[in-house]
């Protein structure tokens, strides 16, 4: 009999079961596969890392240390491998015939003859060795290009060419490979050696790279500490490397969980909505005398069957979704291979949710009584008036009257609705914003660079020797950029476009407060007082003694405002006082600010971010435009960015969020179509009587169709308010935690397009509404005036 | 006495199942203005599909229906909406009213409705309320429908049924669901109306509603068996319990 009761309840409800099940399928798929991402890549890049069998410390020095020969006889270091390289500047390099011009920095060569640590392919396959006349290149080689296989990589030094095959990309744990970095390339042995006698003269650095194995870090540390010019990198620097990789898993989680949320909100309203239909079913089962807890029974099987069928397909579903997600980062980090357990895990719990739903929705069970079958729902108590607007009084056409009122006197339910639709554009307009300050200029600023800043040059090889000459001057000595920004200013002046130059750089070093130490990456920009950029707390840094730093640096520290931090600079040890606090992505936000005199060991330079131009006046973006390109033809230099592009080359992330973004918009679209469609139907479902009741005074379909679908667009218009008062504060809460993730952020700026987010998005959400409402109600014509006759 | 409404071999078919159930089978009959006529017959024997296939609700198989001069049958959907908005009226037996509107709105909500009503909201609120005075419910207007009883509800489904003044009103069952007061307060209502020169075509399985009613209409299997004409009922109960026994012995040879 339970069995008879359930199969029958699942035909008679067939419709409304299957839009069940898809919700289902919805939900399961995207807690699986957003879950799935999330931890695929935060635990997969420790994966990465023990994979590739990192070292401990890796050492970067000048050609001509020995250091390694001192670290093996330290009876702490287990292993250290060393890898030799050389760097060649992109004007030595042209990629199938064409000059390499968007690439940023200076190139690294490696040979196959030792590997530091393990390398893989695209295919994330270990590379043991380079073919000859081939090549293996990290991702930020191809900067602006798109290489394939067996493309031909010409290499000119001095009077020597090499051609080289390119292989493929190379992934690597232990180097940065973000755009903002110097690229690797990897070769044979053999065309290494003949390269690298070829590059005596050519190349702008040799170095070194330690790899070492140890079960002291602080020993290692300590004994590379008085050597020159070296750097030092712990693994805690090598998961910093895959920062921004790590800000689209963040936003992709952000928005699939408005996406469940709104799901799960629409599942736990249908579920009580059918339940508290089934009046007339249950009241006959209770006059029959089954006992409550059987009722429940047939309910929570069928919807614990739902969720079980559901969650199946959609764990299935979850597979390519999460691989598509996955594909984003995985240019750049090894993963273990699909988390099948992580993924059943979130779909489980679609299931479990789905139980507690229904488990709570019957408890109302109870309540209902054998009568209740009689009397049709009634127990003839009313608390609180129905109606609340007055038809005589209004002067709302019949069906718009209608509607409105209709919305108004079930509160509760279009009040779900509402808050159903807001997430649906604020899922559509959050991934929007998102997208568009991760490629404007609004982050600028965290990268150390002066807000003010119109654009900078990164290119090394300009056409004017005197710059050039300024450039190499100002690596040199900590006056040197003095000369830098004169020869700068000159040039602009006498080019007809006047204005500020500045120059941003950086240093790591350790630092100690109390028996806290921590790596700390230094920055000064010159020629720009420290007052001049936006601190949290406190003040700038004003005086050589004095710095500002991040708050995660602090918390590091366990320092505060007020306190003294003790940095070794070049041998010498120095005292700063903490004078306030600031955001950056900076080296993961472990950052200071210097005041802009400030002296750094400048062999240690480790992030240079190039000359800052801020042009006289205040240039609007065409202009600032025409510039950029003015001085690209006065510089013959390609890499002059503005704040935005600068912005979206570092981070990368354009591209992938414009596809993400497209892609939440289609799910927002298909989401609101099944809750509109959901809806719809269950109130078709329970206003049947009234429906017919309607047709047989003379209502005509027309009306009772404009009814049902203005009632989904006046809620859908209300929620595009809503989400409209909310969408930017709640933008820049979201990416201020997200930054936070990835630096030490306390607050960001949003950009938007208001086109997209007040009207585009509004409009998709009210044309979708209005669209599935529609089609939907015309359900209603199948029911007859005469149904008047057969309704219960 | 003009014509209200005629059938001409009115036949109606539905098919379940692959089975064709012939639910009505060349109905002949005419109405006249100002008649109260009673439909009765045993339960399935088509009353309520007799009376929702006259007023346009449902489409004849077959036959022709000619209500105050038109054809329903050629009318399309949204003409038979317009139709039975302007000039009918209809009384079910569940009281069926809008749960989202009060009482004199559900009342005024056809008037509003309809093309022809020209007059303003407030005039036509003022109707509805003048209407319900009538029928003795003047106080219920701004109540919701759950705080009103029965037969309350259903004079206010009167009321609405009026509210366009129709050519003709139908009633299924209108006492159904009523007590013996109510229902005797309903029918004494819809005398009243019919005094007043409203045609009235009542589906009833009650005697002593029929009994009110100026003329039957005896349906069994799909056909007219029997009418029975009882003139106009002038009220008093010895009056009604003599057109009861008249009834009731015209029934049983009727085989009821």
């Amino acid at each position: 009999m339970f069995w008879r009761i359930l199969k029958k309840d699942l035909k008679r409800k067939k419709t409304m079961n299957i839009i069940l099940l898809l919700f289902v399928i919805l939900c399961s798929m995207l807690a699986a596969a957003s879950l799935n991402n999330i931890v695929a890549v935060t635990g997969g890049i420790d994966y990465f890392i023990k994979t590739s069998d990192a070292p401990d410390v890796k050492i970067s020095m000048p050609f001509d240390q020995d250091l390694d020969k001192k670290l093996i006889a330290l009876p702490e270091v287990e292993k250290v491998k060393v890898e030799e390289g050389f760097y060649l500047t992109p004007d030595h390099f042209k990629l199938n015939g064409e000059k390499h011009k968007d690439l940023i920095n200076g190139t690294g060569f490696f040979s196959d003859k030792e590997f530091g640590c393990k390398y893989f392919d695209a295919e994330d396959r270990e590379i043991t060795g380079v073919p000859e006349e081939s090549f293996y290149c990290t991702k930020n080689f191809l900067q602006g290009v798109s290489l394939e296989k067996g493309d031909i990589l010409t290499v000119t030094i001095a009077e020597e060419t090499f051609s080289l095959r390119f292989e493929g990309i190379f992934k690597t744990a232990a180097h940065d490979t973000n755009n903002s970095s110097s690229p690797l390339i990897i070769l044979n042995g053999t065309d290494w050696d003949k390269m690298n006698k070829a590059s005596e003269s050519s190349a702008f650095m040799k170095e070194k790279t330690l790899y070492v194995k140890t079960n002291d870090i602080d020993a290692v540390t300590k004994a590379a500490g008085d050597t020159e010019g070296i750097s030092v990198y712990t693994k805690d620097h090598f998961s910093s490397y895959f920062m921004y990789d790590m800000i689209t898993a963040y936003i992709l989680l952000a928005v699939c969980i408005l996406l469940v949320i709104a799901a799960f909100v629409t599942l736990r309203f249908a579920i009580g909505f059918t339940i508290s239909e089934e009046f007339r079913e249950i009241g006959v089962m209770k006059a029959v005398g089954i006992q409550n807890g059987g009722i429940r029974s047939i309910y929570i099987t069928k919807y614990a069957a739902i969720a079980i069928i559901g969650s199946v397909i959609g764990y299935a579903g979850s597979i390519p979704l999460s691989s598509y997600l996955l594909k984003s980062v995985s240019r750049s980090i090894v993963f273990s291979g699909s988390n099948t357990m992580i993924g059943i895990a979130g779909s489980a719990a679609v299931i479990v949710l789905m139980l507690l739903f229904s488990y709570g929705c019957t408890r109302g069970i109870k309540k209902m009584s054998p009568i209740d079958a009689v009397r049709s729902g009634q127990t003839g108590e009313r608390f609180g008036k129905r109606s609340v607007m007055h038809l005589g009084r209004s002067k709302l056409p019949a069906t718009g009257f209608m509607a409105l009122n209709d919305v108004l006197s079930a509160p509760k339910q279009f009040s779900i609705i509402t808050v159903v639709f807001t997430l649906c554009v604020l899922m559509m307009t959050v991934m929007s914003n998102m997208a568009n300050t991760l490629s404007s200029d609004k982050p600028i600023f965290l990268f150390g660079i002066p807000v003010e800043t119109d654009a900078s040059i990164l290119d090394n090889e300009i056409n004017n020797d005197s710059i050039k000459q300024a450039m190499e001057e100002s690596m040199k000595t900590n006056d040197g950029w003095k000369s830098l920004v004169k020869e700068t200013e000159k040039m602009l002046e006498e080019n007809g476009i006047p204005g500020k130059a500045t120059i941003t750089m950086s240093c790591i070093y350790t630092t100690t407060h109390n028996n806290n130490n921590a790596g700390i990456s230094y920055l000064v920009t010159r020629n720009a007082p420290a007052d001049g950029f936006v601190y949290d707390a406190g003040s700038a840094p004003m005086k050589p003694d004095e710095a500002a730093l991040t708050s995660a640096a602090m918390e590091k520290l366990e320092a505060e405002i007020g306190d003294r931090i003790k940095v070794n600079i070049g041998g010498t040890e120095k005292e700063f006082i903490i004078t306030g606090t600031f955001s950056t992505f900076i080296n993961n936000g472990m950052a200071a600010r210097l005041c802009e005199d400030a002296e750094l060991n400048l062999e240690k330079i480790n992030n240079n971010m190039g000359v800052q131009i801020q042009f006289d006046g205040t240039p609007d973006k065409k202009q600032i435009e025409r510039n950029i390109e003015k001085l690209k033809e006065v510089t013959g230099g390609e890499k002059i960015y503005t704040n935005a592009k600068m912005v979206e080359t570092f981070t990368e992330m354009s591209d992938t969020l414009n596809s993400v973004k497209q892609m939440m918009m289609l799910m927002t679209v298909i989401v609101t179509a099944l809750i509109v469609i959901l809806m719809e139907r269950s109130f078709i479902s329970k206003e049947k009587s009234e429906i017919a009741l309607m047709k047989a005074v003379g209502f005509q379909n027309g009306s009772v169709i404009g009814q049902h679908t203005l009632r989904f667009v006046m809620t859908a218009v209300i929620a595009v308010i809503l989400a409209s008062v909310i969408v930017l504060p709640m933008s820049k809460a979201l990416l201020t935690f997200i930054f936070a993730q990835i630096g030490s952020v306390s607050s960001t700026g949003i950009a938007f397009d208001a086109v997209e987010i007040f009207a585009v998005c509004p409009a998709i959400l009210i044309g979708v509404a209005f669209i599935g409402t529609l089609l939907t109600a015309l359900y209603t014509k199948t029911i007859k005036a005469s149904d008047t006759a057969s309704i219960e | 006495m003009n014509t209200v409404l005629q059938t001409k071999g009115l036949c109606k078919t539905y098919i379940v199942n692959k089975r064709q159930n012939n639910v009505l089978k060349n109905i002949d009959l005419t109405i006249s203005e100002g008649e109260m006529v009673a439909i009765m017959g045993p339960s399935g024997s088509g009353k309520s599909t007799l009376l929702y296939c006259v007023s346009g609700m449902d489409r004849v198989t077959a036959g022709e229906v000619i209500f105050n001069g038109k054809e329903t049958a050629r009318l399309s959907d949204k003409s038979l909406s317009q139709l039975r908005l302007d000039e009918m009226g209809f009384i079910f037996q569940q009281m069926y009213m809008m749960k989202n509107l009060s009482v004199l709105d559900n009342i005024i909500l056809p008037a509003v409705k309809s093309k022809r009503n020209t007059e303003s909201r407030k005039a036509t609120e003022e109707r509805g309320r003048q209407l319900m005075r009538r029928l003795g419910i003047g106080d219920v207007g701004d109540n919701d429908i759950n705080e009103v009883s029965g037969g309350q509800l259903q004079r206010a489904c009167i009321c609405r049924s009026m509210i366009n003044s129709p050519k003709m009103i139908f009633a299924d069952e209108p006492t159904g669901a009523l007590n013996r007061s109510s229902s005797d307060e309903v029918m004494n209502e819809l005398l009243s109306l019919n005094r007043d020169g409203t045609t009235i075509m009542c589906v009833t399985h009650d005697p002593k509603v029929a009994a009110k009613c100026s003329r039957i209409l005896y349906i069994m299997d799909g056909g007219i068996m029997g009418e029975k004409e009882m003139g106009h009922f002038n009220g008093g109960d010895k009056e009604l319990r003599d057109r009861e026994r008249e009834l009731n012995n015209w029934l049983m040879e009727q085989g009821w």
